[in-house]
C-alpha cells in the first residue's frame, strides 16, 4: 500500500509542476504586462512605468520570475487582486465553499439518479422500460446544463411562482435556505452526469451478471436482490468510482455556468468577473488551485479503488 | 472482460433499434451541415435585420420562432447560428485530432523519455476544468471566432493524443508491422502504410463524439460571453441574451437551446454508430 501511495505521489510531482507552469505562463500570454493592464488607458511617464516594472519584477528574466512566484505559492501567497487589492487566496477561500456545495450537490443528484435506474436498466434489459430509460439517457446527455438551468427558473418563477434565496448560503449555517438555493443548480449540473454515472452503471452490471459467481451465487438459493446489491453492484462500482473521479473537473469546469445563471457567488462568478476585470492575479490563482485540486483528487479516487478493490494493493 | 457481457447469440449483431438510432443521427447532421451551407438562402429573412416594431413578438406565421427584443427573427438566427456551432465544433475537433494524432504518434514511437514528457503535458491540460481553461484562453488570447477554434482544440487535445498513443503502441508490435520492419521499410513508410490506417479507427470514433462535446462548449463560451460576439449569431449567445427577457417571452430562450440539443444528439447518434461500427468491444455501452 505504501509503495502503491509513493508511485501515485511520485507521478503527480510533474504534473502539479505543469499545472503551475501553464497557470504562471497564462498571464504572460497577454498582450502587453501587468503594468500596461494596471495603467489602462493612461499613458503614464516613461520613468513611473520603468519604477513599477521593476516593482513587479517584470525586467527580471522568466524562469526567475516563475521561480519567485512559486516560492511565494508554496507559501501560501497567490498574490494580490487587480481589483479589490484582497489577497487572492482570501477571495478564493471565500467563494470556494459555494462551488463546493453545489458540485457536491450535483454529484449526490448524479448519483441518485444514475446509479438505481443503472441497475434497473440492466436487470430489465431488453424490456420497454430499458428502453425508455435509454431514450431519456440520450436526452439528458444531449441537453446543454446552462439550457436547462435557465428552463428550470423559467419553469419554477413563471409556474410555480417560486424564487430560490439568492447570495451567499452555506449548507452548515442555514441548511433549509441551502437546500432550497440549491435544489435547481444542482439538478441542472448533476442531470448529465447521473446520465453518465447510468450508462456505466448498466453496462458493469450486465457484465458482472454473466460472471461465474453470480451464477454460483443464483444457484445457492441467494435472492435476486441480494445477488444484485451484494455481488453484482460492489464489482460494478470500481469503474463508476473512476467515471466520477475523472468527471469531478467536468463538475467544476460546468459550476461556472451555473453559477452565472442562478447567481451563485461561487468561483465561477469569481472568475468571470475577474476575466471581465482583466484580474488575471486571480483568474490564475483559480486555475492553478482548480488544476491541483483536480490532480489530488484523482489521488483520492486512486485510493478508493484500493478501499473497493483490495486485489489493486498487490498491483 | 468487456467480451463476456457481449458474448450470446445476439451480440454479434447490431440490434434493428441501433441502426435506426444511427441512422437517425446521420440524417441530423447531414441536415445541420445542409443547413450551415446553405444558410443565406434557407434563413428567411437576414439575421442582422432590426424590426422596432416586432419586438419580442410570439411565434407567428411571419415569424415562426417568434423574435428577439431588438425584431430580428429568430428562425433566421437559428439558421445562421448553425454555421458558428458546426465550424467551430469540427474545426476544433480536426485541430485536436490531427496535433493529437501527431503527438500520440511521437509519444509511441519514442518510448521512454519523450514519451514521459509528452505524455505528462497532455496530464497537465486534463488536470484543468475544460471549460475554466477555455475561459482563461479566451481571456488572454482574445474573443476571435480563430481563438475560440484554438482555445477548444487545445483544451480537448490530451483525449486525442492518448487514444492516439495506445492505437499505435497496440499497433506497432502487431506481426505485420514487424514483417515490414524485417523486409527493411523505412520508420514513416512503415508509419503511413502500416501503423496509421489501423490507428484511425478508435481516432474517428473519438473525433465523432468530441464534435458534441465542442459544439456544448462554444455554446458555453458564447453564452459566457468570451465566444463568439453579438450581433454575430450563434446559439450559446442568444441563449444569453434571452436571459433579461426570457419571463415575458420564453421563446427566446427555447428555440436556441433546441438547437444546441438537436445537433448534440445528433453527433452522439452518430457517434455511437460509428463507434459499433468500428469497435464491437463497446457495444454495450
Amino acid at each position: 500500500m505504501l509503495r502503491f501511495l509513493t508511485q501515485r505521489l511520485l507521478i503527480l510531482v510533474p504534473i502539479v509542476l505543469g499545472v503551475s507552469m501553464l497557470s504562471f505562463l497564462l498571464l504572460y500570454l497577454i498582450p502587453g504586462d501587468v503594468v500596461d493592464i494596471l495603467m489602462g488607458q493612461e499613458s503614464g511617464d516613461p520613468e513611473r512605468l520603468a519604477e513599477l516594472r521593476r516593482l513587479f519584477g517584470i525586467d527580471r528574466s522568466l524562469p526567475v520570475r516563475y521561480l519567485e512566484w512559486l516560492g511565494e505559492v508554496v507559501r501560501g501567497n497567490l498574490g494580490r487582486s487587480f481589483v479589490t487589492r484582497r489577497s487572492v487566496l482570501a477571495e478564493i477561500l471565500t467563494a470556494f465553499p459555494v462551488t463546493l456545495q453545489l458540485t457536491a450537490a450535483s454529484l449526490l443528484v448524479a448519483l441518485v439518479v444514475g446509479v438505481p435506474l443503472g441497475v434497473f436498466a440492466a436487470v430489465r434489459r431488453g424490456r420497454g422500460s430499458s428502453l425508455g430509460i435509454s431514450v431519456l439517457v440520450l436526452l439528458a446527455l444531449s441537453v446543454p446544463s446552462f439550457w436547462l438551468g435557465i428552463l428550470l427558473i423559467l419553469f419554477a418563477s413563471l409556474y410555480l411562482n417560486w424564487f430560490p434565496p439568492q447570495g451567499l448560503v452555506l449548507l452548515w449555517i442555514q441548511p433549509v435556505e441551502a437546500f432550497k438555493q440549491l435544489l435547481l443548480p444542482s439538478l441542472a449540473l448533476g442531470l448529465a452526469l447521473g446520465a453518465m454515472i447510468m450508462r456505466m452503471t448498466r453496462s458493469c452490471i450486465l457484465e458482472v451478471l454473466a460472471q461465474d459467481y453470480v451464477r454460483t451465487a443464483r444457484a445457492k438459493g441467494l435472492a435476486e436482490w441480494l445477488v444484485i446489491g451484494n455481488h453484482a453492484l460492489r464489482n460494478a462500482l470500481i469503474p463508476v468510482v473512476t467515471l466520477v473521479g475523472l468527471q469531478f473537473g467536468y463538475l467544476l469546469g460546468g459550476a461556472i455556468v451555473i453559477e452565472e445563471i442562478f447567481s451563485l457567488p461561487g468561483m465561477g462568478r469569481l472568475v468571470l468577473r475577474s476575466i471581465a476585470q482583466r484580474d488575471f492575479p486571480l483568474v490564475q490563482g483559480a486555475l492553478l488551485l482548480a488544476g491541483t485540486g483536480v490532480v489530488l483528487l484523482n489521488l483520492c479516487v486512486d485510493l478508493l479503488y484500493v478501499a473497493i478493490d483490495p486485489r489493486m494493493r498487490r498491483r | 472482460m468487456l467480451g463476456r457481457a457481449t458474448s450470446g447469440p445476439d451480440a454479434r449483431r447490431i440490434p434493428v433499434r441501433r441502426y435506426a438510432l444511427s441512422a437517425a443521427g446521420v440524417a441530423v447532421v447531414a441536415l445541420l451541415g445542409l443547413v450551415a451551407l446553405l444558410a443565406p438562402l434557407a434563413a428567411p429573412v437576414d439575421p442582422m435585420v432590426m424590426n422596432p416594431r416586432a419586438r419580442l413578438a410570439p411565434p407567428s406565421g411571419a415569424h415562426p420562432m417568434g423574435t428577439d427584443q431588438f425584431g430580428r427573427d429568430i428562425l433566421s438566427r437559428v439558421i445562421h447560428g448553425t454555421r458558428i456551432s458546426l465550424g467551430v465544433g469540427v474545426g476544433s475537433v480536426a485541430l485536436s485530432l490531427g496535433v493529437g494524432l501527431a503527438l500520440g504518434a511521437l509519444a509511441a514511437s519514442r518510448e521512454g523519455v519523450m514519451d514521459a514528457f509528452v505524455m505528462r503535458g497532455m496530464d497537465v491540460l486534463l488536470a484543468f476544468p475544460a471549460i475554466l481553461l477555455a475561459l482563461a484562453l479566451m481571456a488572454v488570447l482574445g474573443s476571435k471566432p480563430r481563438n475560440v477554434v484554438f482555445a477548444i482544440g487545445l483544451v480537448y487535445l490530451p483525449v486525442f493524443a492518448r487514444t492516439a498513443r495506445a492505437a499505435i503502441l497496440t499497433i506497432k508490435h502487431r506481426e505485420f508491422v514487424e514483417a515490414a520492419h524485417a523486409l527493411g521499410r523505412a520508420d514513416l513508410s512503415r508509419f503511413f502504410r502500416h501503423i496509421l490506417p489501423n490507428a484511425l479507427a478508435p481516432m474517428l470514433v473519438q473525433a465523432s463524439l468530441s464534435v458534441s462535446t465542442a459544439i456544448l462548449a462554444e455554446a458555453a463560451l458564447s453564452f459566457l460571453g468570451v465566444g463568439t460576439q453579438p450581433p454575430t449569431p450563434s446559439w450559446g449567445g442568444m441563449l444569453s441574451e434571452s436571459r433579461a427577457f426570457m419571463e415575458v417571452a420564453p421563446w427566446t430562450a427555447v428555440f436556441p437551446g433546441v438547437a444546441i440539443m438537436v445537433a448534440v444528439l445528433g453527433f452522439n447518434l452518430l457517434g455511437d454508430g460509428i463507434r459499433d461500427l468500428l469497435d464491437p468491444r463497446l457495444r454495450n455501452l
